[in-house]
């Protein structure tokens, strides 16, 4: 039995114990949702990124329910759920890979005048490389002590891809970019009196020279 | 009545021990979600590098592919060019008999020789412009080559993990991709599984792609120039002959006929064009003519000709290079053509966790469309830097065999 002097000491030290326990709960849960909030500006500048593999990046941004903190919104009002494209998907944005790539590729540092010699002046007029970069932010509302003077907490993340093959996905579109870069109209139109010429009977072999498609078929492959 | 002094204060070490837990887990439960965000950075940024990465050296090889054939379309109609100005020459020659022997006959005299002078107006002009197509498709080639070099330089180890560490970066300013140093903080077996894949990768890169003259790839270059043009049978029969860097030989060519006349006359024409075999593949030539052979009561005359032309590219343009170098696979019989590209991206910051690590992997791909019938290879077609077909993905990490 404990004496008067002993008597609500339990009481009064669990109260204290609380007093530093229930702070420390309630941290853990406010933790959690920032960590979510921080988990998701991670996810959103993710998907932003990879989207561009299938067209313009997708920049809206959800609200979680999780991201309410005892009645209160803890998205900060102003300025609170943003993705920026940092590097958009431009030709502008280019990414620098050398002289004479960029000039085949798409025509870079080429003078128009190269389509009277049958060219396309965008030369194979493939897309730019580009690393288009998102960046997604959230700002939170400060509640935990050492947060007082109400800054909101910024949880920012970023992502990035470089995508593009390159690649033809049917024989047509192969041999009309390659056709970009073969000077065959020049030789057609040159040969062209090789067709009336032909109508002679001593000519006749003329008609072979219509032939000007000089790309082959992608079947045609080296054995 | 006793007190019992072991009773006081037992409470306080139990709340002490529950708060000092308490606080412990809540560090604990902090630095494990911190921990798992970054990780989480790091899974990103892996699987962006690795991906960029494997789309860098598609795009690369896709290059390749268009230029080694835009080589081999502007080669061919240099060829063309230079068989029409022979045969145009031929023409002109033929057509100038025409008139000098029908200029007595009016009305038809008149018209042989306005025709002569259209056929020498259109000679002329294209004898001009073929001066300016050669050397311009010469200057082409010459950039088409120098795209090529440069691509096959981009494909070195160092710069597709240079490609690499800047998309990982973006995400991550602390993030490495692909050092060695960074690596050892994996735990065996890991460890030296991601060594032995790094090296490999590096390897299969460095001897992935090649270059050859022309000349000097026992015969696969001009295999895939027959192919070329023989798959057209115009084309084919116009540019007939052989590989030689000797005058054309009339009977091997494609521009040809012959006729007989009552059986006391007969005519032939013949044309042919060589490709020169020489190690840039330069130098076509080309000549046409006509002949006439009598039958007397003796028998048959030699061949008379009556028309001729001919036509060389060096002639035509001052000098020909043709196709200096093409790219093509360093191993040819290649069945797979698959190129793995692996990112191992770690994170060895000053914040803690200490070290986080993460291995995507990608591979490059010959991949022939479906969508186009009878003209795309076949599905178990070899791969090859002729065609466009290279694609790149993302596949999941196989790290132990």
């Amino acid at each position: 039995m404990m004496g008067r002097s002993e008597s609500g000491s339990a009481l009064t030290e669990t109260l204290v114990g609380l007093l530093a326990l229930l702070p420390a709960f309630w941290a853990v849960d406010y933790l959690g949702r920032l960590h979510d909030m921080d988990r998701y500006a991670a996810m959103t500048a993710r998907y932003n990124a990879w989207q561009t593999l299938s067209g313009p990046a997708n920049e809206r941004v959800t609200h979680s329910p999780l991201w309410h903190f005892q009645g209160e919104d803890l998205v900060a009002p102003t300025n609170a759920l943003e993705v920026k494209a940092l590097t958009p998907n431009t030709s502008a944005a280019a990414i620098s890979t050398g002289v004479a790539v960029e000039t085949i590729a798409y025509g870079r540092y080429l003078p128009g005048a190269v389509s009277i010699g049958g060219l396309s002046s965008g030369m194979l007029e493939l897309p730019p490389e580009q690393r288009p970069t998102y960046n997604a932010s959230i700002s939170a509302r400060p509640r935990l002590p050492g947060h007082s003077h109400n800054q909101p907490i910024p949880l920012r993340a970023t992502a990035t891809l470089s995508p593009g093959e390159w690649s033809a996905y049917t024989d047509e579109i192969y041999r009309t970019r390659t056709n970009q870069l073969v000077a065959s109209e020049p030789v057609a139109t040159l040969s062209q009196p090789a067709s009336w010429l032909a109508r002679f009977g001593i000519f006749e072999e003329g008609r072979y020279a219509q032939s000007t498609q000089f790309v082959p078929p992608s079947r045609i492959t080296p054995r | 009545m006793s007190t019992t002094n072991g009773a006081s204060g037992q409470v306080l070490p139990v709340l002490l021990a529950m708060i000092a837990m308490g606080l412990s887990a809540l560090f604990v439960a902090h630095r494990v979600s911190n921990a798992l965000g970054q990780q989480s950075v790091v899974v990103n940024a892996a699987d962006a590098a690795a991906y960029s990465g494997a789309h860098w050296t598609a795009r690369r090889l896709n290059l390749m592919a268009y230029t080694n054939r835009a080589m081999l379309a502007n080669h061919i109609a240099v060829g063309h060019l230079v068989a029409y100005i022979s045969w145009l020459r031929y023409v002109e020659n033929a057509s100038a008999r025409l008139a000098a022997i029908s200029s007595f006959i009016p009305y038809v005299g008149t018209a042989t020789r306005v025709a002569n002078r259209a056929v020498r107006t259109s000679l002329g002009l294209s004898e001009r412009l073929s001066w300016g197509f050669i050397n311009g498709v010469d200057v082409l080639h010459g950039l088409m080559s120098a795209s090529q070099l440069q691509a096959r330089r981009q494909l070195l180890p160092d710069r597709i993990d240079t490609v690499m560490r800047k998309v990982a970066q973006r995400h991550d300013g602390e993030l490495r991709v692909n050092r060695g140093g960074a690596i050892q903080s994996v735990p065996q077996p890991y460890q030296a599984a991601i060594a032995g894949k790094l090296l490999v990768y590096r390897t299969d890169l460095l001897n992935y792609v090649g270059s050859d003259k022309p000349g000097r790839d026992r015969g696969y270059f001009r295999r895939i120039l027959s192919q070329s043009i023989d798959y057209d049978h115009n084309l084919s029969r116009w540019l007939q002959g052989r590989r030689s860097h000797a005058a054309p030989r009339f009977g091997t060519g494609g521009r040809s006929w012959s006729d007989s006349i009552l059986g006391l006359v007969k005519l032939r024409k013949q044309g042919a064009t060589n490709q020169a075999p020489s190690p840039d593949a330069g130098g076509w030539r080309s000549a046409d003519r006509f002949q006439i052979r009598e039958r007397d009561f003796l028998g048959w005359e030699s061949w008379g000709t009556l028309a001729q032309g001919r036509a060389s590219a060096n002639r035509l343009a001052g000098n020909y290079d043709g196709i200096d170098r093409y790219t093509h696979l360093a191993q040819r019989d290649n069945t797979d053509g698959r190129l793995q590209i692996p990112a191992i991206v770690t994170r060895s910051g000053t914040k803690p966790p200490a070290t986080q690590a993460h291995y995507s992997m990608a591979e490059v791909i010959y991949q022939p469309s479906k969508a186009c019938e009878d003209n795309c290879p076949t599905d178990n077609a070899k791969p090859t830097l002729f065609n466009p077909y290279w694609r790149a993905r993302l596949v999941a990490p196989e790290i132990l065999p």
